[in-house]
Formats: structure tokens, C-alpha cells, sequence
């Protein structure tokens, strides 16, 4: 019976100082990851191909080992067309933890066609094949009648709206007035973006930038406008040395799959949730990765000159009649 | 319908009575406390010279039959923590004879907690997996930063939860969803502040707490594990009186007194800083806001309607987390409950109860302009409910009663494209059970039921229409009882719930959509109980619990016209063991469980994140007098389950597809996951300190309680979060105090 009583808090003690070690890892599933966003609006294409690794302590950043696979040949198809992509390398930037060039492949000669069905193949150095396919999204057209032309002192707002013949539609839209600064003494192209509206949050105004929709039109009041149009020179007295040109409306039409592949990973959950898994799409037959594709649609708002020169900026094109 | 539910009800008691015996009478009474006329629920009624009694019921009533009448008699009641007492009696030949019999509290405080909810008169009482308790009980037990009722109940064998940070309960291997919360009848739906933190029910407004593991019988429905039933307190009836109490988190306040033929009971709480919650949630700060309310008014005018109780009561409680930054969104959710209720005793050994309810939930995450998708909930519950329990002269039960739920839910869901939609629907339950309670025979008691869903809430044929239950008692020796259970219970309810979230902000509830068969469990459980002396107790339950039809979210839903819902299964079974040691100056109790849980989705089994192999406590009361009190627990778990990281991969973030194509790099590593959760995270364990001091300060009655959770900081992983590495642990070192004040 003391054998027992003593036994008890000795087995106490034992469990209590005990500092269990954890493992969050098993063992490394090998995967091959795929990465090719089309765009319609070039003939300029990229893709990525890698493989999966494991770290060896709880840090997911601390691999440094580019998983980046080279030898790859990779195929995309439009009915009988194929557009062949070539390997190449481009310098990281400083802060990236891989030492190495970043490895991507590239075409300059594909630009898909609206409405069509498209296929990408990876072949692996090891035989291995990756696919996928996707539709290509119908181009959008703007609504010229519902739509502002041009940007004038007397209007109370910008609006732009559109259409498409597409099934469940995703845009990207954003507003842009492109102009030019002296920047070492050459003019240099910039652009700012107009958002939403300006949210006023801790004496600070924060733009609003709109989120992906179905939405066929953007809108943004004028006092919205004007204030993008004045923080293109805030805190520069030298006005004049602005150089405003235009106002692009840019929409970006997803396909279904980038779509998908947006909400999943570019939308998050609630602040306070807290959960284990994050969701995951890809459309890539036998491994991970997205192929989709994207169509860049625009559509030009000029300014009048005397908006332009109301901010004390330089018109960069002749006047709107 | 109704109609042939009362003649049902008419035969039932005419049958009764030409049965009923001339020679003897039946004694009824109800048992309250002699300082506020509180009921005192499951308390000991003997009548001395015949050696036969009864427990006191929730609402403090206890019947006997069978007693010899025109003869004076020696009732002896006792209830833990009062002066037990002797009244003599007299019964009238063939009729109900009642009393009302009103205990002095103890003054030396006794210890307070052994034999509530024991019913050790009633020896076959059918009462496998319940557990009754009072509230001093639980505020016994030492506290998280202030009692809680969910909390307390994870002392329970079988009672598992997934750690310390939640007050989310799981029993049995069941999910949160499938346990039913129940304020004087009324569902709560999500009965949670602050993400799931705490329970909405303040301690001070409850009477006491009945809580069924499993093998419930025919009177309770919709809900597959658990119920959790909660009487409230009805108020002083002598004097009005005053509590104010205080800990970490919230303020409270209770009022309380007399009204003609009646009483009321009012009592608030709200929360007045967040700070503690940082313990809770990473360090992360919450500006989260919370509140409930609760009142109740009584009236029992003998001059009215004789036997006569009427009852109207309301819950409230709401949480808001308001963010001033417009891109972080805001979150409110409620509950808003009222009841009415008419209870009834006659003049022959008849009870009923007619009840009116209302339950509403809201919830809501208001996006604002950040990211987050928009997401609406609201639940209306507007039930009636009919009770009849007659007791026959040989001591047999037969209870009938007769339940219309009308519920509507509405979920709007904002999906990928800001289109809303609605998974809402509206249905009516309309059900009918009866139960027989075979008591006569001292060695048995039998309680067969039968629960009939003449119209249910899903449109699915496949509804469960009967849901017939099973539980009995043996007593093989005067010591030793054998126990068990069957039943079939059926759930037609279900809430949009992540498995893989580990806090979450509130649940929503929707009617199981009618593509999927309404979820059923089957509950088979075995027990025993030795009592060879009355301070020591030993039990022991298994159990088998099988899932059919399990609603789970789709976690692999892509396309809109993807289902929201697939249907999985679920098992789970285990051996739960319990000793009591008790005495006047203390109490020890340990419970171990050895416990396996699984689901089945696609041909998949995995084990629920709540799965836990070995649980082990030890609890330890003292009660020293003079006002001082202390407890101590210490809590083991193996291991929960987690998914293991099988490797990471450089996943390409479409953080802005405005960026020229030749400069991005977007990716960040991604962790892949292997089979759910095989893996298991480090044993569990905890040590808990507690003590209170009760004294006079002039004219008010002063506790002081001070807690300490975590005393040796034990380094508990709550998660491992896989984008960072960062490991997250469970409460640490936490000492807290609550001061409470009554006039």
C-alpha cells in the first residue's frame, strides 16, 4: 500500500515534467505542380513547373532549395494549333530565399481565341505527364451608349458598363489614368489607380478597390475621381510637370477554373476563424497547379483639357470636342 | 390529431382510476428552500414507518403512492447543505394528499455537492448516462476565468472537448451539433459568446442541470447524442434581494423578490473588457462585446385555478465584434427566447404541463469592405408543447406528450461571384411520444417509449417516422444495479460547420436540405453501479453509438452546382468509468474513459478531431467550513488528432493579375496534407486550483473565489498553423478571481 501511495505522485511527477516532442510532418508526397495563366491580351505566355519538399523544422519558408523543374517540354493546343514553350531564367529579387534565378517557361507566338477550348500538357523529364484544359472566356463589349466617353469639370461621375454572351461571368475591373513624370530628367510613364471610393479610417483616407464580380458596370462619383487625379502629384508643388493623358477602364474576364482558383486562394476567411486547412483548387490532371485564362478588355476615357489643367497638370493628348 | 391525443390522454387516466386503490392514498409534495421558496430539485422524501420514498423531480414535486391513509406517518425529507427534517402526516383514503414542505438551510456548511442528483430512494430509476446537477456543484469546480456550465460538463466522462480555449462540448463521439441545449424546454441554438469561448447561460439564473450522455428516453427529440436540460431558478418568494458579482470578463447583476401569488428572477451580465480573451486566442486582440439577459415571472394562485403554476420567461443574449477599421468586417449573433408555460396537478396523481416557446437565432458576418464573403443566419423555433405523467397506485408511470415545432431557416450565402442565395427552408415537426415507466417492483424499472414524427422537417421520404427507445435498471443486489439502454433518434437539423476550424464564429443552422436522408443514431449502452457503502460509488457504461446519414460540409465543392452537403456515417463506442469517494469534508471523484470515435466520408474512415483515445480526471473537493471551500482537478487526454504536413509546394497566389506577367513570383509554400488526421498531438494535462471564502461583511454576504488554471503551465498544442509554423498552445498559467456580492 505505500509502494502504491508513493508510486502515484511519483507517476504525477513523471507526466507532469514531461515535454513532449511534435511532429506536424509525415512523410513527403511527391507532387508536380503546374502554373499557367493565359492572357488574352498577348502573345506572350508563361508557365511554371515544380515539385513538392519538405523543410526540416516547423519554418515552411525555410527550404532554400528551388523546387523549380527544368527540361519540361511544355505544349499548349487550340484545335490543331500547338504553341511550343521555351526555358529561361530571370534574377529574383533580393529578399527572395532561393539564391538561384527563378526558372520559368515562356512563348512569345500564343494568343488565345475567345470562346475556345484550350489544352496544356507538361511532359516531365521523368515521363511523367501533366494536364489540363480550360475555355478560353468570351471578350467583353462596352456599352458606348451607357458608358461615358470623356471625363469633363461638370460631371458628377464616371461610368463605364459592358456586356457578354458568358455563362456565370467573374471581372476583375480597374480604372486607370495613365501620365508621365520627370524621373531623372527623362519622362517616365506611370499610372494611378482610381478606386471605388476613399474609406476615411485613423485620420487616413484608404482606397477601396472593387472585388471580383459578376458586375457589367463600374462607377466611381467624381469627387472620388478628383481626388485620384490629386494624389498623382501630393506633395509635388511642381504641377505642371505632369503629364496626364487618359483614363482606361480596364475589366479582366476570368475563365471558370482561374476563377475558382481566385476564390480559393485570393479570398480568405472571417479574422477570427481559425482553420487548419486552406481550400484547394486545381484543374491540373495528375499533380497541382492552375491552368486558366484570363482576357484583358479596355476601353479609353479622354479628358478635357481644362480638367486637366484645373489640377495645375499638363493635357499629354489633344482636347476632347 | 389533437383530438384523439386527448382521448388518449382521458383513457389512459380513466383506466388509471378504476384501478386506483380505496385502501391507501397518494402523497404529493413539493420540497423548496425555506429562505426563498426555490425548488429543490432530485432531494430524498422518505416516508419513515413504511420505508418507501421518492427523489424530488426538477421542479422540486415528488408523488408517492400507496401510503396508508388515515394513519399519521413519519416523512423524513432531506436535501444536501439543509437541516433534514421530520413532518408527520396524514393521508386522505383515495385521494391525493399534498404538501408543501420548506427546508432550512444548513448553517455550518456542509460539504455540498456528494449526493445531489444521487435520487438514492428511487432504486430503480431508470437513469443510465444522466447526470444531475445543482449549481453549487458546478461552482465548486474550479473556474475559467468565471463558472461555466460547458465547461464544467467537460468533467464528465464521455464529455470531451477539443481543448481548453472552447466550450464546445462532445459526447460520445458525437459533434457539437448534435447536442441539445434546452432553457426550461426551449432549444437554444447556439448557446455560445465570444467564438465559442463560454456558454450564454449565467450560472446565477439556473436551478439545475440534467444531462443526458445518451439513452435518452422518448420525451426528448431532435438531436443525436446529448441533451442538456436546464432548469431556471423561479426568484424569492419571501423577500427581495440583490447579487452582484464580477471576474475578469463581466459584470453581473441579479435581482429577485416577490410578486402576489408569484415571484420573479431578472439577471444580466455583460462583458466589459476583452483583455482575458487574449489568453484564449493567440494573443490576438477581439474587440468582442457580449451580453445576456434572462428573466422570469411565476404565479400560483391557489384561488385561480387550484395546483396551478403558470410560468413566463425570457433569455436573451447577443455578441457583437465591431471593428472600427472598415476593412475588417464585423460579426453579430443572438439568441432571443421566450416561453410560457402552465403546469398542473390535480387531484388525482396526474401531472401536465402545457407549454408556448419561441427561439430565434441570429447571426451575421457583416463584410464591410474587406474580402470576406457575406453570410446571414436566422432560426425561428415556435413550438407547443403538451406533457401528461400519470402515476398509478403501484408506482408504474405512463407519460404522454404532444409536440408541434414550426421552424424556418434562412443561410444567405454570398458565393464566389457576390450573388446571394438562400438555403433556407420552412417545415413544421409534429410529434407524438409515449413512454410507460414500469416501476412497481423495486429490483426492475422498466421506462419503454416510443417518439412518432407524424410530420417532420425534412421533405425526404426516407424520414425516420418512429423513433422507439429502450432503458432499464436491475437491481441484482441492493448494492449493485445493472444498467442499459437502446434507442433510435433522428436529426433533421444541421449546421454549416468546417471540421477543420478550430474556432469559428457561430455555427449556422439550416434544416438538412431535402437531398439528404434526415441523419439517425442508434444508442446501445450497458452499465453498472456498485454502492457497497455509502460513501463509495463505482460505475462503469459502455457504449455504441452508429451515424447514419451524417450531413457534412462538401469540402471538395467547386462549382456552384456542386452539393453544399454530402452524407457520411459515424461510430463511435467506449467504456467510461466512475469513482466517488465521499464524506462530510470531502469529496474525490475519478473518471476514465476509453473512448474511439470515427466517420466515414466516400468510403473514407478518419477519426473527428475530437477523438480521444484515454481521458483521465481527478476532481477533489474539500470543504473546510466557516466559509472556506477549495478544489482541485487534474485533467489527462492522449493525444488529439491532427493531419499531418506531407510536404510543401510553391503555390502561385493570383495576388494581383494586374502585374505584368515577366515580374511575378507570387508564390508561397503551401502545405500539403495527408490523410485526416492520422496524426496525434502530445498528450493533454492540467491542474486546477481553486478556493472560495463565503462571509458576512454588515449587511451583505461576500464570496471571494480565486482560480488558477494551468498551475504548472503545461505547454498544451491547441494547433499547429501550417502557413507560418507558428505552434499554438492552449491556456497557460492563468489565475483568476470572482467577487460576488448579495443583499
Amino acid at each position: 500500500m505505500k509502494k502504491l501511495l508513493l508510486a502515484v505522485p511519483i507517476l504525477f511527477l513523471i507526466i507532469v515534467s514531461c515535454e513532449d516532442s511534435f511532429d506536424p510532418y509525415g512523410e513527403l508526397k511527391d507532387q508536380y505542380v503546374f502554373s499557367c495563366v493565359i492572357r488574352g491580351d498577348t502573345t506572350f505566355q508563361t508557365a511554371y513547373v515544380s515539385k513538392s519538399y519538405m523543410v526540416d523544422n516547423y519554418e515552411p519558408y525555410s527550404n532554400t532549395e528551388d523546387p523549380s523543374i527544368k527540361n519540361v517540354q511544355i505544349r499548349i493546343w487550340e484545335n490543331d494549333n500547338v504553341a511550343l514553350f521555351k526555358d529561361t531564367t530571370v534574377i529574383r529579387s533580393i529578399d527572395s530565399k532561393y539564391k538561384t534565378p527563378f526558372s520559368f517557361y515562356y512563348t512569345n507566338e500564343y494568343q488565345p481565341k475567345a470562346g475556345a477550348k484550350i489544352e496544356a500538357e507538361a511532359l516531365l523529364p521523368t515521363g511523367k505527364r501533366l494536364t489540363a484544359s480550360t475555355r478560353v472566356p468570351y471578350s467583353i463589349s462596352f456599352n458606348r451608349t451607357q458608358s461615358d466617353t470623356n471625363i469633363s469639370l461638370t460631371d458628377d461621375y464616371v461610368q463605364v458598363k459592358w456586356q457578354t454572351g458568358q455563362i456565370n461571368p467573374v471581372f476583375i475591373p480597374r480604372m486607370i489614368i495613365y501620365y508621365t513624370k520627370p524621373v531623372n530628367g527623362v519622362q517616365t510613364r506611370f499610372i494611378a489607380v482610381v478606386p471605388l471610393n476613399y474609406v476615411e479610417f485613423n485620420g487616413k483616407s484608404k482606397p477601396n478597390y472593387p472585388k471580383p464580380s459578376g458586375d457589367l458596370a463600374y462607377s466611381v462619383d467624381m469627387g472620388t475621381f478628383k481626388k485620384a487625379m490629386e494624389l498623382i502629384s501630393d506633395g509635388d508643388s511642381n504641377k505642371s510637370q505632369y503629364v496626364i493623358f487618359s483614363t482606361f477602364m480596364e475589366v479582366y474576364s476570368l475563365d471558370v477554373n482561374l476563377s475558382t482558383y481566385y476564390n480559393a486562394t485570393a479570398r480568405n476567411n472571417d479574422a477570427y476563424s481559425v482553420k487548419l486547412t486552406e481550400t484547394d483548387f486545381s484543374n491540373v490532371l495528375n499533380g497541382s497547379g492552375v491552368f486558366g485564362v484570363f482576357m484583358r478588355n479596355y476601353y479609353v476615357l479622354r479628358m478635357k483639357h481644362d480638367f486637366i489643367n484645373s489640377f495645375g497638370y499638363t493635357p499629354g493628348l489633344s482636347d476632347v470636342q | 390529431m389533437k383530438k384523439s391525443i386527448i382521448q388518449l390522454t382521458i383513457a389512459c387516466i380513466l383506466i388509471a382510476s378504476t384501478i386506483y386503490s380505496q385502501d391507501l392514498g397518494t402523497l404529493r409534495g413539493v420540497v423548496t428552500d425555506s429562505t426563498t421558496s426555490e425548488a429543490l430539485a432530485f432531494g430524498n422524501v422518505i416516508v419513515l414507518d413504511l420505508n418507501r420514498g421518492a427523489s424530488t423531480d426538477s421542479r422540486g414535486y415528488f408523488l408517492i403512492p400507496q401510503i396508508t391513509a388515515n394513519k399519521e406517518l413519519t416523512l423524513r425529507v432531506s436535501y444536501v447543505g439543509y437541516l433534514t427534517k421530520n413532518i408527520k402526516i396524514r393521508l386522505t383514503k383515495g385521494k391525493v394528499t399534498h404538501y408543501n414542505i420548506a427546508l432550512v438551510p444548513s448553517t455550518i456548511q456542509m460539504q455540498t455537492i456528494e449526493k445531489i442528483g444521487e435520487k438514492v430512494i428511487e432504486k430503480n430509476e431508470t437513469d443510465i448516462s444522466l447526470q444531475r446537477m445543482a449549481i453549487r456543484q458546478i461552482e465548486a469546480l474550479p473556474q475559467g476565468v468565471e463558472t461555466d456550465v460547458f465547461r464544467s460538463l467537460q468533467y464528465i466522462p464521455g464529455v470531451q472537448s477539443t481543448g481548453d480555449v472552447s466550450a464546445r462540448y462532445f459526447v460520445r463521439g458525437g459533434g457539437s451539433n448534435q447536442n441539445l441545449v434546452l432553457i426550461d424546454g426551449i432549444t437554444i441554438y447556439n448557446p455560445f459568446h465570444a467564438l465559442g469561448l463560454f456558454s450564454v447561460i449565467d450560472p446565477d439564473m439556473i436551478n439545475n442541470i440534467e444531462f443526458y450522455k445518451g439513452g435518452f428516453s422518448a420525451q426528448f427529440g431532435g438531436r443525436l447524442s446529448s441533451v442538456l436540460k436546464i432548469s431556471t431558478n423561479d426568484g424569492n418568494k419571501n423577500k427581495f434581494g440583490a447579487k452582484a458579482s464580477s471576474s475578469f470578463l463581466t459584470g453581473k447583476l441579479l435581482l429577485e423578490g416577490p410578486i402576489p401569488h408569484g415571484s420573479f428572477i431578472l439577471t444580466g451580465r455583460k462583458s466589459y473588457s476583452s483583455s482575458i480573451l487574449k489568453k484564449f486566442l493567440n494573443d490576438q486582440t477581439v474587440p468582442i462585446d457580449f451580453h445576456d439577459f434572462s428573466f422570469k415571472a411565476n404565479y400560483a394562485n391557489p384561488d385561480f385555478i387550484p395546483g396551478s403554476k403558470f410560468s413566463f420567461n425570457g433569455f436573451f443574449s447577443g455578441d457583437n465584434i465591431n471593428n472600427d477599421d472598415p476593412f475588417v468586417e464585423d460579426f453579430k449573433w443572438s439568441n432571443n427566447v421566450l416561453g410560457f408555460k402552465w403546469f398542473q396537478v390535480g387531484d388525482s396523481p396526474l401531472f401536465y404541463e402545457i407549454g408556448l416557446s419561441m427561439s430565434d437565432f441570429k447571426g451575421e458576418i457583416i463584410p464591410k469592405l474587406s474580402n470576406t464573403r457575406a453570410n446571414k443566419n436566422e432560426v425561428t423555433d415556435v413550438g407547443i408543447n403538451m406533457d401528461f405523467t400519470y402515476m398509478f397506485d403501484y408506482k408504474d408511470e405512463i407519460g404522454i406528450g404532444f409536440n408541434v415545432q414550426q421552424i424556418q431557416t434562412n443561410l444567405y450565402i454570398e458565393n464566389d461571384r457576390g450573388v446571394t442565395t438562400d438555403l433556407g427552408n420552412s417545415a413544421a415537426n409534429i410529434s407524438l411520444y409515449a413512454k410507460y415507466k414500469f416501476l412497481q417492483f423495486d429490483f426492475i424499472g422498466v421506462d419503454v417509449g416510443m417518439r412518432m414524427n407524424m410530420t417532420t422537417l425534412s421533405r425526404n421520404k426516407e424520414a425516420e417516422s418512429f423513433e422507439p427507445r429502450v432503458n432499464f435498471t436491475l437491481n441484482v443486489l441492493p448494492e449493485f444495479k445493472i444498467k442499459g439502454a437502446w434507442g433510435v433518434y433522428q436529426q433533421e437539423m444541421t449546421t454549416v460547420s468546417d471540421e477543420n476550424e478550430v474556432i469559428n464564429i457561430f455555427e449556422p443552422w439550416i434544416i438538412t436540405p431535402d437531398y439528404l436522408i434526415p441523419s439517425k443514431s442508434n444508442h446501445y449502452i450497458l452499465g453498472a453501479e456498485l454502492t457497497p457503502w455509502k460513501f463509495l460509488m463505482f460505475s462503469v457504461e459502455g457504449y455504441y453509438k452508429k451515424v447514419e446519414h451524417l450531413p457534412l460540409l462538401n469540402d471538395k465543392k467547386i462549382l456552384s452546382s456542386d452539393p453544399d452537403f454530402i452524407e457520411g456515417e459515424g461510430e463511435s463506442y467506449g467504456a467510461e468509468f466512475l469513482l466517488r469517494l465521499s464524506s462530510d469534508f470531502a469529496t474525490f471523484s475519478s473518471a476514465y474513459t476509453n473512448a474511439f470515435a470515427y466517420k466515414v466520408v466516400d468510403g473514407l474512415r478518419y477519426y473527428p478531431k475530437y477523438d480521444v483515445r484515454h481521458t483521465l480526471n481527478f476532481l477533489l473537493e474539500l470543504n473546510f467550513g466557516a466559509g472556506w471551500s477549495a478544489s482541485a482537478s487534474w485533467i489527462y487526454n492522449s493525444g488529439l488528432p491532427y493531419t499531418q504536413v506531407v510536404g510543401y509546394y510553391d503555390k502561385y497566389y493570383l495576388d494581383d493579375v494586374f502585374l505584368p506577367p515577366t515580374i511575378f513570383d507570387p508564390r508561397r509554400p503551401y502545405a500539403m496534407l495527408g490523410i485526416q488526421n492520422i496524426g496525434r498531438m502530445p498528450d493533454y494535462h492540467r491542474l486546477d486550483l481553486s478556493v472560495s471564502k463565503k462571509f458576512r461583511l454588515g449587511f451583505m454576504n461576500l464570496e471571494v473565489d480565486v482560480s488558477a488554471i494551468n498551475v504548472y503551465d503545461r505547454k498544451n498544442i491547441f494547433y499547429f498553423k501550417r502557413d507560418t509554423g507558428e505552434i499554438v498552445n492552449m491556456l497557460p498559467f492563468l489565475p483568476t478571481a470572482t467577487i460576488k456580492v448579495e443583499l
